[in-house]
């Protein structure tokens, strides 16, 4: 067997071989379990290492089983999946840690790590799709996977919570299996191709053709929690903090977004989309997503809950930037993947210290919280800088691409819908900020713990200063060689070259 | 050995030492505003100024490329105009820092802010392309928000929101205007920004929007509301860095976009002299008035302002009256800065003298503040004329504008919708099925 060419499948097989075994750890197993979940992450993260070092140098790794015949289990690494991967890793790493910290001494551990595993196993597994039979089958597999982990606090309200999960995901995920078995009784093809396999149907087949479109988005949609589909996403900050900085930054959404890019530019071809006049409506529902959830962060009183509807809108950053048929905005959508998912996961770390060592679960309970946990709320708060978009951080960088390319193609619109964007976010970010650096501390916190001299666990605290300090490198070395705008721009050039 | 000493291998010397000290400039002081980095170190808010001085004693400009940065294209330099401005920064920050350290107030955060809004305006004034400016910048306008509000009264915070709404607007603005300009520019490096305004006439566009956003961060009449209040604090140092800080780095924004001495532009240029004009004037009548009670160094600061903003509208008229006297523009606003310099240390030793604690000024009468709230005074004007119409509808506009942005009924009524959507997501999901197996009945059946 060739290993090198196996290397997608082992990737997937290092988080799901660890997810499996955890399964059955008895709960005070707590070393082992540590160990099993670290050993994951690093081994994920030096497969993935190399193999982002291989398709730097123009490699290619497939691997393909037959599931039935015409129909195949197809595992692909290419430029566009790398970037998912390498985020997915990365992030999964400090997110485990985060989590051991979070939990200690939580009860069913190793059931929420070995659905944790398979999270991450199911998110990888999206990225690394070669066909829209994979694609579906790792989608469907990250619902199971993440519905244990929504329910994990096992109240009335994380159950409700899961259940609406349950309803819009399996909704989304059927309307995308019906589109993509109406897209295989067309084409008989389901292959990722890039700039996409359909511009040369017959023009009898275009309506049909826009239907799926609209269906295959509308599927992937739900996750990528675009109006009207995005209700499920706040109501599922009941789970635990590292669930959330899971889902919105990690796994769930950026399946969603991934699916919505994979659409665009490895089925349909972005140039063939915009013939059909699917590309514009597209970047018209991501623009109302964006300008309605930042409205509905406006007027939250939950923390995590503001940051929920801030994802909704920010997600569709990605669709937006994918819609808008120009190579700059693409290459904004792109790295705003990476950009947004490193941000938010830092928000949703820095509000699960707030709630794990203070009992802050509301903006109103943050005043003066900078006093007593400065390097979190540090840490927070170039989150919020970068999601504002104050340079030199990751959304500046972003946001410039989006614009500077929605003007090249001719859409001034957009501009538009990006001022009222970073507008809103400076509106409910700033008076956090302010009463959390200004405000006068109370006389006591809600429910606080001590660390000793430390304002925190360092488990707590170290990963949200890590990814505070990616934030900052990424922004303000944005154009050094291995920068994920760099590897975005390449990218690109594939996608868009003549 | 030999190929140290190589011409090669000098230059190569050279510039990573020059590169080394401009990029301490603002470096330090950002690493300095690290609380545990400067516990040990005696005297940091000077110490942070030492690369800058150095820089300074260095004979000749100074340059180095930062492509990795931001957008590539970024870098630093020391040339004849920021040497001046550097000049006027290090007196400055260093007279502030010198109050700073005597006054009431030696909190660490205090000093935290004093120290990001100095590494970001350091980084502003050596800045040779827009970006790296609007970052510096930025940084520097948050951080002084920070500095400005702790622990001072109601009325300076008040101030202070104002203040970042202003640059909140301003940073917006800027941005638009970048991505404009970024259409027609080679690159965004301030040459290649005032060549490409200076040939094209799409460019006015962007020259607006910028003039709009450094107006806002420099507090040009009648965008200085926030000003005299700001200086109304007990500390001496706010003023001085409020001049250094958000009102010096919008005029310096302003001469790095302006196409000065490059194209003669009628309007922007008569704007800017209107402006200006107004502003001289406005300072200086409420300067004599309000001097009385010792509020006059605000008013100081707004009439430099009007005077630079002045010049920079004459620049723009006449290109060749510019050309023949640009190099004093910097010697007058470095005049202007070491001018407030000194009001503001005869101040603090008179002050001193006197054995008394430095307190804030007079509160403001509430008839001067009538007087001065031009928009206030003019409804009112109206009111009195009887020039209001249609009083109902006012009135009723009024209530529901009110009513309208009561955040809690806003909630209450889109947690209401997003409920429906929820309650009913089943139903709607199978009416969408449906709708789509129907569509594609009909679509096979037709074909």
């Amino acid at each position: 067997m060739n290993w090198i060419n196996s290397l997608p499948l082992l990737v997937v097989c290092s988080s799901l071989i660890p997810g499996l075994i955890i399964f059955f750890l008895d709960e005070k197993r707590v070393v082992t379990r540590v160990a099993l979940n670290m050993a994951g992450a690093l081994l994920k993260a030096l497969l993935v290492g190399i193999m982002l070092w291989g398709v730097l140098q123009g490699h290619y790794y497939e691997v393909r089983l037959e599931l039935v015949p015409g129909l195949d289990f197809v595992l692909r690494a290419g430029p566009l999946a790398m970037l998912l991967v390498t985020l997915s890793t990365v992030l999964w790493l400090v997110t485990t840690i985060y989590a051991i910290g979070y939990l200690e001494n939580a009860p069913h551990r190793s059931r929420f790590f070995g659905f944790f595993s398979l999270c991450v196993t199911a998110t990888v597994g999206v990225a690394l799709a070669g066909n829209l039979i994979t694609f579906i089958l790792f989608y469907e597999l990250l619902t199971l996977a993440t519905y244990p982990l929504v329910v994990h606090r096992g109240t009335e309200k994380a159950r409700q919570a899961g259940r609406n999960y349950l309803i819009y995901t399996f909704a989304g995920g059927a309307l995308l299996l019906v589109a993509t078995v109406w897209l295989y009784t067309i084409t008989g093809n389901l292959e990722f191709t890039a700039r996409g396999f359909l511009a040369d149907l017959d023009p009898t087949h275009h309506p049909a053709l826009i239907v799926i479109f609209v269906m295959m988005i509308a599927g992937v949609g739900v996750k990528a929690a675009l109006v009207p589909f995005h209700g499920w996403l706040p109501q599922a900050m009941v789970a635990p903090a590292p669930v959330s900085a899971l889902l919105h930054a990690v796994a769930v959404v950026k399946a969603g977004a991934f699916g919505i890019v994979r659409i665009v530019y490895d089925v349909y071809g972005i140039e063939f989309a915009d013939s059909l006049g699917v590309a514009l409506p597209l970047a018209m529902v991501a623009s109302a997503t964006i300008i309605y959830g930042s409205l509905r962060a406006l007027f939250q009183v939950d923390l995590k809950r503001m940051l929920a509807f801030s994802t909704v809108s920010q997600v569709s950053y990605i669709a937006l930037g994918v819609a808008l048929v120009e190579p700059v905005a693409a290459i904004g959508g792109l790295v705003h993947l990476v950009h947004q998912g490193i941000q938010k996961i830092t928000l949703f770390f820095c509000a699960g210290n707030f709630a794990e060592t203070l009992g802050i679960h509301k903006i109103s309970e943050m005043s003066g919280v900078g006093r007593r946990m400065p390097w979190t709320m540090v840490a927070f708060s170039i989150g919020a800088f970068g999601m504002i978009g104050a340079p030199p951080l990751t959304g500046f960088i972003s946001k410039w691409y989006l614009g500077s390319g929605a003007l090249e193609a001719g859409h001034g619109w957009v501009v538009i819908v990006l001022v009222a964007s970073s507008l809103l976010n400076a509106a409910y970010f700033l008076p956090v900020l302010y009463i959390a650096w200004f405000g006068k501390p109370p006389a006591s916190w809600p429910e606080e713990r001590m660390f000793g001299k430390r304002e925190t666990a360092w488990a707590l605290l170290a990963p949200p200063l890590i990814t505070a300090f990616l934030i900052l490198a990424f922004g303000l070395l944005a154009t050094a060689p291995f920068s994920p705008l760099e590897w975005v721009r390449f990218i690109a050039r594939r996608e868009f070259a003549p | 050995m030999g190929s140290f000493h190589s011409s090669e291998g000098i230059r190569s010397v050279n510039y990573l030492m020059s590169a080394f000290i401009l990029i301490s400039v603002p470096g330090l002081p950002l690493l300095l505003a690290i609380p545990g980095l400067r516990r040990q170190l005696p005297w940091p808010s000077l110490l942070a100024l030492i690369p800058a001085i150095v820089l300074l004693l260095i004979p000749g400009d100074a340059a180095v490329e930062l492509p990795w940065m931001l957008l590539g294209d970024s870098g630093m330099a020391l040339d004849s105009v920021s040497r001046w401005w550097l000049v006027m920064s290090v007196v400055v920050w260093a007279v502030a820092a010198t109050t700073l350290n005597s006054g009431v107030n030696g909190k660490v955060s205090q000093m935290t802010w004093f120290l990001l809004s100095m590494g970001g305006q350091l980084g502003a004034v050596l800045a040779v392309d827009a970006v790296s400016f609007f970052a510096f910048s930025s940084l520097m306008g948050y951080a002084f928000f920070g500095f400005l509000i702790i622990q001072e009264s109601d009325a300076v915070r008040r101030a202070g929101r104002v203040y970042l709404v202003l640059l909140i607007l301003a940073d917006i603005a800027l941005f638009e205007a970048l991505l404009v300009i970024s259409t027609t520019a080679s690159d965004l490096r301030f040459l290649n920004i005032t060549a490409a305004i200076a040939q094209s006439p799409d460019a006015s566009f962007p020259l607006w929007l910028a003039l709009i956003a450094f107006a806002l961060r420099a507090g040009l009449w009648p965008l200085h509301v926030w000003l005299p209040t700001a200086c109304n604090s007990a500390r001496p140092a706010v003023p001085l860095i409020l001049w250094i800080g958000p009102v010096a780095t919008g005029l310096l924004g302003m001469l790095r976009w302006l196409p000065l001495g490059e194209t003669t532009s009628t309007s922007a240029g008569a704007l800017l002299q209107i402006a200006g004009i107004a502003t001289l004037l406005y300072a200086t009548v409420f300067g004599l008035w309000r001097n009385r009670r010792g509020q006059g160094i605000p008013y100081l600061i707004i009439a430099a302002t009007g005077t630079i903003v002045l010049v920079f509208g004459v620049g723009l008229d006449k290109p060749l009256t510019w050309l023949r006297y640009a190099s004093l523009v910097s010697l007058l606003i470095v005049s202007a800065g070491l001018g407030l310099t000194i009001i503001t240390v005869g101040k603090v030793w008179q002050q001193r003298k006197q054995a008394h604690p430095p307190v804030a000024a007079m509160p403001v009468s509430p008839a001067l503040d009538y007087f001065e709230s031009w928009t206030t005074t003019c409804l009112q004007w109206a009111r009195r004329q009887g020039l209001i119409t249609l009083p109902t509808l006012r009135t009723a506009m009024y209530g529901g504008w009110r009513h309208l942005w009561h955040k809690p009924s806003w909630r209450r009524r889109l947690d209401s919708g997003e409920d429906y959507i929820r309650r009913w997501s089943f139903a709607i999901l199978i009416v969408l099925l449906l709708s789509i197996l129907l569509t594609i009945a009909g679509l096979t059946t037709g074909n």
